[in-house]
């Protein structure tokens, strides 16, 4: 189980990257959703051990991440954002260096993970050859090769192609049974299928935290179809929040999201994710004006 | 310590040995390391020899061919040993493997550990390989027969404390936030200078004792044993001219007194003395903590920057138009923008004499580091696409960087350059050679070997000798003793010229490996 309590992190000048965010999140997926620059990463690094909050309290199955940090990174996966490697080794020495400080010895486990993310063909290449996507399935790899019980992915699917992508979800879908799996994302689609939790943030703060059921109970009204002709579109499309558009020889074919009809042809619809993030994102976060 | 503490930071120092001896850097160390020691055994039938004492040329045994070869090796590695080791830490950041290393149960006891055993595997790889050549030559040139123990205790005796000072200062360095940058490879400089009359002071008959832990490249402890041996201090080491008529003469070799060795095991254990402050400094890549000193150089207060932003702008902005490169130079070092005017205003304000010997060298050392990532900065920022694919900047890359460092060197010293010019033609002409030499310097050795350090640790040794140059008018490459005939000028001038080329050539050799 993971408490997060009223956690802040400030910088110098009084900036904020996260501010007063409180969630509990039990073993799964939990996804965390958010625009970019929402602090998903600070929140990330703060669990990580990588950076201190300010502020609040974080713990892991009971062990505080900043008292009893070493406790906490002995169960830790970690894959940042911009995970890199050493362009003169091999994908088994990396894989192998990173083994070894997690106190992983076993160089069968390490081959065992590398088969995991499809990397066993080339263990033995030079790892400034590798292609992103290939680089971030050894990023991938180097998270899981701990046998981790909390799995911190930021942004894992960028650079992937569709393929990876898929086989990485069911991938993060098969640990987590009794693992806590946290995977930062913008994108949805990449947390719709997987995550039993989802937390969605902006500006450092937390604007909804449940189950997909309650975050699509909570966008109930706000998801509308409408078909317009393309020079009306043209002309009223800034002022509205379009989650998907089709042009057809009908007319263009809208997803709005708004808590009242936005315009007087459209229809109420059931709203998916992609609606309820883009429902939040409307809202002022509780406490903004603080 | 648990045996799983010395698995990691056996890891790490692996990982970093590994990674850093796989670079093209470190073949290019090991053939120089090799070709110094070809370079500094001469046949002595050429009438060049490596070691003099009271006037007779010592034959190529192995007590003086170790003596010499260590004692020389010693000295370089105390002093560029550090630059090819710094920035260990930087590079894991800068691999992006920062946070993750930092998310893993390592210690910062024990990745500081590793990175320190790295350094030191790093260093001794590349002094084996030299210790190999010499024997190698030893072999080839020798007068008496080879014995490899003599070399190998010469050494670990003489170089061996010089490659843990080295490795664990450059470990501090980079701890010392204001210290982890050009700055530091400044100031290591100084370092270096300042520990050799306290080495030599230690080993003076009456010397305070505790003054020979601080000889690390283990200078003083063989002018004491050469003297104590040879019963002379007159005794010179070093590819030379040999200028006596006297016959040659064995030179028995070193003895080492318990003293002397307890001496050298002490300057081989101090330097870890210093590995708590780094283990007390160290940031364990926090991004928070990082924030506020990006790319780990020295902080400038905000309101500084702002005010040195606004005092550059009618410079900047014009340059901004004309040479972007040289424009980007000053914006990333607002501080060093506003050095232009002030030396501008200091060179026409001081009498010549000041100039030349006083402003000048502290201008060449500015240009060190103002210079030093002019090659390099686009590759170390991931911008070099980007600047590639705008009009003719991927074929004359080269080109365009020479003509940006010559901007940045003449807007820094060109003003001293021409007061000199004016007043003291001879030294204004060297001046302005030399700021040729740096700039194009600067592009050649960034082009050819990819990282701003070797030009950062060839121009400050250049510095540091030219700066002790009164007497050697073939060293004074900066007109600043204004010593140099215009036959050195001319061969400072073949010098600058080849560094352009070999920055032509090294961005040809890149493209056409490119395709």
């Amino acid at each position: 189980m993971l408490e997060v309590e009223a956690v802040a992190k400030a910088y110098k000048g009084g900036k904020y990257g996260v501010r007063d965010l409180s969630f509990a999140a039990a073993p799964g997926v939990l996804g965390l959703l958010g625009p970019n620059g929402a602090g998903k990463t600070t929140l990330m690094q703060m669990i990580a051990t990588v950076t201190r909050p300010s502020a609040g309290r974080i713990r892991f199955d009971g062990a505080d991440v900043v008292a009893g940090r070493e406790a906490v990174r002995a169960r830790l996966g970690y894959l940042p954002q911009d995970f890199g490697v050493y362009d003169n080794l091999s994908a088994f020495e990396m894989l192998d260096y990173i083994a070894r400080l997690k106190g992983v010895r076993s160089r069968r486990r390490v081959e065992q993970v590398l088969e995991l993310v499809n990397l066993h063909t080339v263990a033995r290449r030079r790892l400034g050859g590798f292609s992103g996507g290939m680089r971030q399935r050894l990023g991938i790899a180097q998270a899981l090769v701990g046998d981790p019980d909390l799995l911190i992915v930021d942004e894992p699917t960028a650079g992937l192609d569709p393929e990876e992508r898929v086989r990485f979800r069911n991938l993060l879908s098969s640990i987590s049974g009794r693992k806590l799996v946290i995977l930062s994302t913008h994108i949805v689609s990449d947390v719709e299928s997987i995550a039993g939790e989802i937390a969605v943030v902006r500006e450092g703060r937390l604007l909804a935290f449940g189950t997909p059921e309650q975050l699509l109970q909570q966008a109930q009204g706000t998801a509308w179809e409408a078909v317009l002709p393309s020079s009306e579109f043209e002309r009223i499309r800034a002022g509205l929040r379009v989650s998907n558009v089709t042009r057809r020889p009908d007319g263009v074919h809208l997803r709005l999201v708004a808590p009242e009809r936005p315009v007087p042809s459209a229809c109420p619809v059931e709203p998916d994710l992609e609606d309820a993030y883009l429902a939040l994102m409307q809202r002022e976060p509780a406490g903004a004006a603080a | 310590m648990r045996g799983a503490d010395l698995a990691r930071i056996r890891a790490v120092a692996a990982a970093d040995l590994r990674a850093r001896l796989r670079r093209p850097g470190a073949v290019a160390l090991m053939a120089g390391a090799a070709l110094a020691a070809v370079l500094l055994i001469p046949d002595p039938g050429t009438g060049r020899g490596l070691m003099q004492i009271d006037g007779a040329r010592a034959l190529y045994t192995s007590p003086t061919l170790a003596l010499a070869t260590s004692t020389l090796w010693g000295l370089a590695l105390s002093l560029f040993g550090f630059y090819v080791v710094s920035h260990a830490l930087r590079r894991d950041g800068r691999a992006r493997l920062g946070t993750v290393l930092a998310a893993t149960p390592v210690s910062n006891l024990e990745y500081l550990s590793g990175k320190l055993l790295g350094s030191v595997g790093l260093l001794g790889a590349v002094s084996c390989g030299f210790l190999l050549a010499s024997m190698a030559m030893q072999a080839v040139r020798g007068e008496g027969p080879l014995e490899p123990g003599t070399f190998v205790v010469h050494f670990a005796v003489l170089a061996g404390p010089g490659l843990v000072w080295v490795s664990m200062l450059a470990l501090v360095f980079e701890c010392v936030t204001w210290l982890s940058g050009r700055l530091g490879d400044v100031a290591y400089l100084f370092v270096w200078a300042s520990s050799m009359p306290l080495a030599l002071f230690g080993w003076q008959p009456g010397g305070p004792k505790l003054a020979r832990v601080f000889d690390v490249m283990g200078f003083g402890f063989m002018v004491s044993q050469v003297e104590r041996v040879a019963g002379t201090g007159n005794f010179s080491i070093g590819f030379g001219p040999i200028e006596s008529t006297r016959p040659p003469i064995v030179f028995p070799g070193l003895s080492f007194p318990l003293e002397a060795l307890f001496a050298r095991a002490a300057s081989l254990l101090a330097p870890l003395l210093l590995f708590p402050l780094a283990l007390l400094l160290f940031r364990r890549f926090d991004p928070a903590r990082n924030r506020s000193t990006p790319g780990g150089r020295l902080r400038v207060p905000a309101v500084v920057t702002r005010i040195a932003g606004a005092l550059t702008r009618p410079l900047l902005g014009p340059l901004q138009r004309l040479a972007p490169d040289v424009a980007l130079t000053f914006r990333a070092r607002p501080l060093l923008a506003l050095a232009v005017p002030v030396i501008a205003i200091l060179s026409v304000s001081l009498p010549p004499l000041s100039v030349r010997a006083g402003l000048l060298p502290v201008v060449f050392a500015l240009l060190s580091i103002a210079l030093a990532d002019v090659a390099t900065r686009e590759a170390a920022s991931g911008t070099a696409a980007i600047v590639f694919s705008t009009p003719r900047r991927r074929e004359g890359f080269a080109a365009w960087k020479l003509r940006g460092a010559t901007g940045v060197a003449l807007l820094l010293a060109g003003a001293p350059a021409l007061r000199l010019l004016a007043a003291e033609p001879g030294a204004g002409v060297s001046a302005a050679i030399g700021l040729l030499l740096l700039a194009f310097s600067a592009v050649a050795l960034g082009l050819a070997t990819g990282t701003p350090k070797t030009f950062m640790a060839g121009s400050l040794a250049l510095w540091y000798l030219g700066l002790n140059a009164r007497d050697a008018p073939a060293l004074d490459y900066g007109g600043w003793w204004a010593t140099a005939t215009p036959a050195v000028q001319a061969a400072w001038l073949v010098a600058a010229a080849a560094a352009a080329a070999l920055a032509l050539g090294a961005h040809r050799l890149r493209l056409a490996r490119e395709g």
